[in-house]
């Protein structure tokens, strides 16, 4: 499962990326947790609100950092 | 409903500035020292001051912050870029709906770059984007709160209409230059992907709203405490022939000084308004404290820095220069019509 952080700059990006490798961890699925800062990759997802999540090529939320139990139901849908 | 909520605040106030000083007097006495200044009135009404606008402020954060955010929960700029980009809205009232919807729509600075690429993407206006882009920071929820909570609400609402007029006047001067060769390349290269808005339910609004609450207050707690003690030292002690002398209406140069020293203080609108509101006291015009204000949230050294990314140099200077001519004819303009 391949999982993406799409955001450049706020503090929010990294709390978001934290607490998914938190998470990922916990339910210990084979997933890659990977950090998007390019433009042209965020503005392709048609994401304008950082940060966001992105789990198999699907924006799950934008724009707010969810929360664990959010991100654990977003990876259970695609498992 | 207010004034019981006043009341209650008064009166907290007062026995928390008690238990205060009777704390101060203690460890004052502890060191053999004098402590007859406990007595004096401008250390009491500074120190009731003190307590009584810190309870005020941020109770005041707490609820208009909550609300204002699930007003705006239901504007996403996904859907205000659409509605920009059909077009419905052409010319003077596009600037004028993007303006409004930069009020409504939620905005952090990190976002203004995607915000940007995304509008100009969807065949927004350049004039229309940047009324969007400028109204968006300046009319924010924790300027509204301070203005109201230390001016008054007609100051508050003053502000609202005037950031207003500022995004359409300077959108409107920045679609007629005609600029468009001065954003980067690369932003008419990108292609944007459709994403599909996630509609909140109330839980979510309500549970977005309150985190977005305790962000906004951990982020700006220091400076608001910060600001209204350094204001609670003022009271009474501000230098009034001084400013009325140098800030007050009669100095033709004191709203174009203000803005200049706005211009790169950031975001610390929560820590400098309760000062500004001391000096505005102490004799400073109303209109030059507004223009610093507005400076102060409008244009700021990192945002610029931010936009640069999608500007060149030429159509940021432009930006700015506008901004800050626009800024100063508004403070000259209220200077001579609030008393």
């Amino acid at each position: 499962m391949k999982i993406e952080i799409l955001g450049s700059c706020c503090s929010n990006c990294e709390k978001l990326q934290r607490s998914t490798e938190e998470v990922v961890k916990e339910m210990s699925v084979a997933a890659t947790v990977e950090k998007v800062s390019d433009m042209q990759k965020i503005m392709g997802y048609g994401v304008m609100r950082t940060p966001a999540i992105v789990v198999n090529g699907k924006v799950k939320a934008m724009g707010r950092v969810p929360g664990k139990d959010e991100i654990k139901k977003y990876i259970q849908d695609e498992v | 409903m207010f004034s019981a909520i006043d009341w209650i605040l008064k009166q907290l106030a007062y026995y928390l500035s008690y238990a205060f000083t009777a704390l101060i007097r203690a460890i004052v006495g502890i060191f053999g020292l004098n402590t007859s200044f406990l007595e004096n009135e401008r250390y009491k009404s500074a120190i009731d001051f003190f307590f009584y606008d810190t309870m005020k402020i941020f109770l005041m954060l707490t609820v208009i912050i909550f609300f204002v955010s699930i007003i705006r929960s239901f504007f996403p700029p996904e859907r205000t870029k659409k509605l920009l980009g059909e077009g419905k809205a052409r010319g003077f009232l596009g600037n004028v709906f993007a303006a409004l919807l930069g009020i409504v729509t939620p905005f952090c600075s990190c976002s203004a770059v995607p915000v940007f690429i995304g509008f100009v993407e969807a065949g927004v206006p350049l004039g229309v984007t940047f009324s969007f882009l400028i109204s968006s920071p300046m009319v924010n929820e924790v300027a509204l709160v301070m203005l109201w909570g230390l001016f008054g609400w007609k100051i508050a609402l003053l502000y609202i209409a005037t950031g207003v007029i500022i995004a359409i006047i300077a959108g409107i001067v920045i679609g007629k230059l005609k600029m468009e060769r001065y954003v980067e390349e690369y932003v008419y290269n990108i292609k944007m992907g459709d994403v599909e808005i996630e509609t909140p339910t109330w839980k979510q609004r309500v549970n977005d709203a309150w985190n977005y609450v305790l962000e906004i207050l951990k982020k700006i707690w220091p400076y608001v405490v910060g600001g209204i003690a350094i204001g609670g030292a003022m009271h009474g002690y501000a230098p009034e022939g001084w400013l009325t002398k140098y800030a007050g209406r009669n100095n033709p140069f004191a709203v174009f000084v203000a803005v200049l020293v706005g211009i790169p203080l950031y975001s610390n609108a929560a820590g400098i308004l309760p000062i500004v509101s001391e000096l505005t006291k102490g004799g400073m015009a109303m209109g030059t404290a507004l223009a610093f204000m507005m400076a102060v949230t409008a244009l700021s050294l990192p945002e610029l820095i931010i936009l640069r990314k999608v500007l060149k140099p030429r159509l940021l200077g432009v930006f700015v220069g506008i901004m800050a001519v626009t800024i100063i004819c508004i403070g000259y303009l209220f200077n001579n019509i609030l008393a």
